[in-house]
């Protein structure tokens, strides 16, 4: 077993939204850090140009991971960067109806819209978050739009973390899901790692961490990597691993009898994808990718948002139903198809458990109440697609789960929560969480902002201090126009 | 189409991927069939990241339809569509076949690997008219 003697003040096991924001606020405070991530580095122009690459290199398990009765089919990110390098970039915050909801289930002041919003605003103070003008909505987006302003049903532009992207140049968007080969998308890769790193930040990659051993004076880490045992040691240790990742460890560190609520209500925001074929091209791969969502207080209160996603071909072959010459048709129709998906506030929790053998078992059922407001949502995207002359409307019969919370939930009491108010996990003060797990319910958002901002609260919950408003190594890494590089 | 099984699959594994690909993606109206474009060679570099469990047994299994009529394929496949509509566990096992065996089939012909078109291009996407671009950056700086 390789034996590392170095001691660092943190150890951060994961790399995404949680562990790349913390590893900066520590980093910046003077602290030794060590930042833990299973996949890979990638320099931006390596990222993969092909979706079964893209799977291959930057997923776990090389993609689809399906919960035990398969039901849903999750995806999350296995690279320098974690969920932030493959997701959509949505960076919204969370409004009072999610907040006062944790806050009620963790009996936790600091959950509501006025506390929280000093940690958006410092970790925003970081990105570049951008708009998508409607000069530049794509095929998709237009006939999102027009459905929704004929039915009366409201919209709202969304906003994303990038910068640069150049659509007008004829640049498409949606290459970034395999990673953004211009490092405009604002992934922890791009922003808050190299700003960590600059001030001293040390990176370990391709290193699965497998369990914990919580001491007086500080905690072990154990893990494999390139299939060798190593371990690290950290005054604290602070699992950033995502809300299947962090369970794992916990769960393969034997902790689960001192944790009651370990792995209990997981939450996926389960998506609908429904279709729809034009006579004329739609081209939702082309230009500005997910530029509007549903601003509409009906479907809020109902549970549920409308997305305007779109996918690559691979996506849409597997979500697309069934096999042999008629689904091949509709891929020939590729650049005709519009997409939208429902996605879900799931009510009904899911569970985690552990089998040594099998690793980590998702139960995530599908409740009567998820049922019904699926049928719901799924209705006003058919009353969408009539509404804007859709030959065609193709309802897909995968569910996917991209957003995963929960597991390890923040609160008061342990018979509830498995991590206390000051993120560290209940009866052992050098043992932290900050990541997705934390999530007490689901939001019915997209989390990957909110998780940042946890991070920010963690940090100062961590060092003991608040830290200040404007840091001035935290400018957003922009992207320069074409036009402005000296040649 | 390539006729050297790739060292990854055996030739038996190869050849059963190709006759399920093909009864899965059979070439209509100006697409290509899975076999013509050799899709099947691409079936490991799709594997390799899967759980071994899961690999072999998706392995075990292709081997054994890579011999079912194509039309049997196919009713199979339509039968699995409406088993998996079952929700909970009666369903489970359908919805899992599908998601392995559809999917690999869709992932290994859709990513535009095959270079089959008249210049080289993915067959595939071509004839789907499909292209991304992405012009990568030379340079990134922070705001001042």
């Amino acid at each position: 077993m390789k034996m590392t003697t170095l001691r660092y003040d943190y150890v951060i096991v994961g790399s995404g939204a949680g562990g790349g924001v913390l590893a900066w606020y520590l980093t910046n405070a003077g602290k030794r850090v060590l930042l833990l991530e299973a996949g890979r580095r990638w320099q931006r122009h390596e990222y993969p140009d092909n979706e079964l690459d893209a799977s291959a290199s930057l997923m776990w398990h090389g993609g689809a991971e399906p919960t035990r009765d398969a039901s849903v089919v999750m995806l999350r990110g296995r690279v320098l960067g974690g969920g932030t390098v493959v997701n959509q970039a949505l960076l919204d915050r969370f409004d009072s109806l999610a907040l006062d909801d944790w806050a009620e289930r963790s009996g936790m002041d600091e959950f509501s819209v006025e506390a929280m919003s000093r940690h958006y605003d410092a970790v925003e103070a970081g990105l570049s978050l951008e708009t998508i003008s409607p000069s530049h909505w794509n095929g998709n987006a237009r006939l999102y739009a027009e459905g929704f302003d004929r039915l009366g049903y409201g919209r709202a532009a969304l906003r994303r973390g990038q910068s640069g992207c150049n659509v007008a140049d004829g640049n498409d968007c949606m290459r970034c899901l395999g990673g953004c080969p211009r490092g405009g998308k604002q992934s922890m890769a791009e922003t808050f790692i190299p700003r960590a790193e600059a001030r001293g930040l040390q990176v370990q990659t391709d290193c699965t961490v497998e369990g914990v051993v919580h001491g007086d004076q500080g905690v072990t880490v154990y893990a494999r990597q390139h299939g060798q045992p190593v371990q690290f040691y950290g005054a604290h240790v602070v699992l950033a691993a995502g809300a299947l990742g962090t369970p794992r460890i916990l769960f393969n560190s034997g902790l689960a009898p001192q944790l009651p609520a370990l792995g209990q209500r997981f939450f996926c925001h389960p998506q609908f994808v429904t279709f729809a074929r034009y006579d004329t091209p739609v081209d939702g791969h082309r230009g500005s990718f997910q530029a509007l969502k549903s601003d509409e207080p009906r479907f809020r209160a109902a549970g549920f948002k409308l997305e305007n996603v779109f996918m690559g071909p691979v996506g849409a072959a597997f979500l697309l139903p069934g096999v042999g010459a008629r689904h091949q048709r509709w891929m020939r129709d590729y650049r005709h198809l519009a997409c939208i998906e429902v996605a879900l506030r799931d009510r009904t929790p899911g569970h985690l458990r552990y089998r040594p053998r099998r690793g980590l078992v998702v139960d995530k059922p599908l409740g009567r109440e998820e049922r019904a407001c699926a049928r719901q949502g799924l209705g006003v995207i058919r009353e969408i697609y009539r509404a804007t002359g859709a030959r065609e409307v193709i309802e897909s019969p995968v569910r996917i789960g991209l957003h995963l919370m929960g597991g390890c939930a923040q609160g008061q009491q342990r018979r509830a929560s498995v991590v206390n108010p000051e993120f560290a996990v209940h009866g052992m003060p050098r043992l932290h969480v900050v990541d997705g797990s934390l999530f007490p319910s689901a939001p019915g958002i997209n989390p990957s902002l909110t998780i940042m901002a946890l991070a920010h609260r963690a940090a100062e919950a961590l060092l003991g201090c608040t830290l200040p408003s404007e840091m001035p190594d935290m400018r957003p890494v922009t992207v320069r126009q074409h036009e402005d590089i000296p040649a | 189409m390539n006729d050297v099984a790739p060292q990854t699959l055996t030739a038996r594994q190869y050849r059963a991927m190709t006759r399920f690909g093909q009864a899965l993606v059979p070439g209509s109206e100006g697409m290509p069939g899975y076999r013509e474009v050799d899709a099947a060679r691409f079936a490991w570099r799709a594997l390799a990241p899967a759980r071994r469990a899961d690999r072999e047994a998706l392995l075990v299994l292709i081997n054994l339809l890579g011999v079912v009529p194509a039309p049997l394929l196919r009713c199979f496949f339509t039968l699995l569509a409406l088993w998996g509509r079952l929700p909970g566990w009666p369903g489970a096992p359908a919805r899992l076949l599908d998601i392995g065996l559809r999917g690999l089939v869709m992932n290994t012909y859709y990513a535009g690997l095959d270079q089959c078109g008249p210049a080289g291009e993915s067959a595939v996407h071509r004839a789907m008219d499909f292209r991304l671009q992405c012009e990568p950056l030379k340079e990134t700086t922070h705001d001042d």
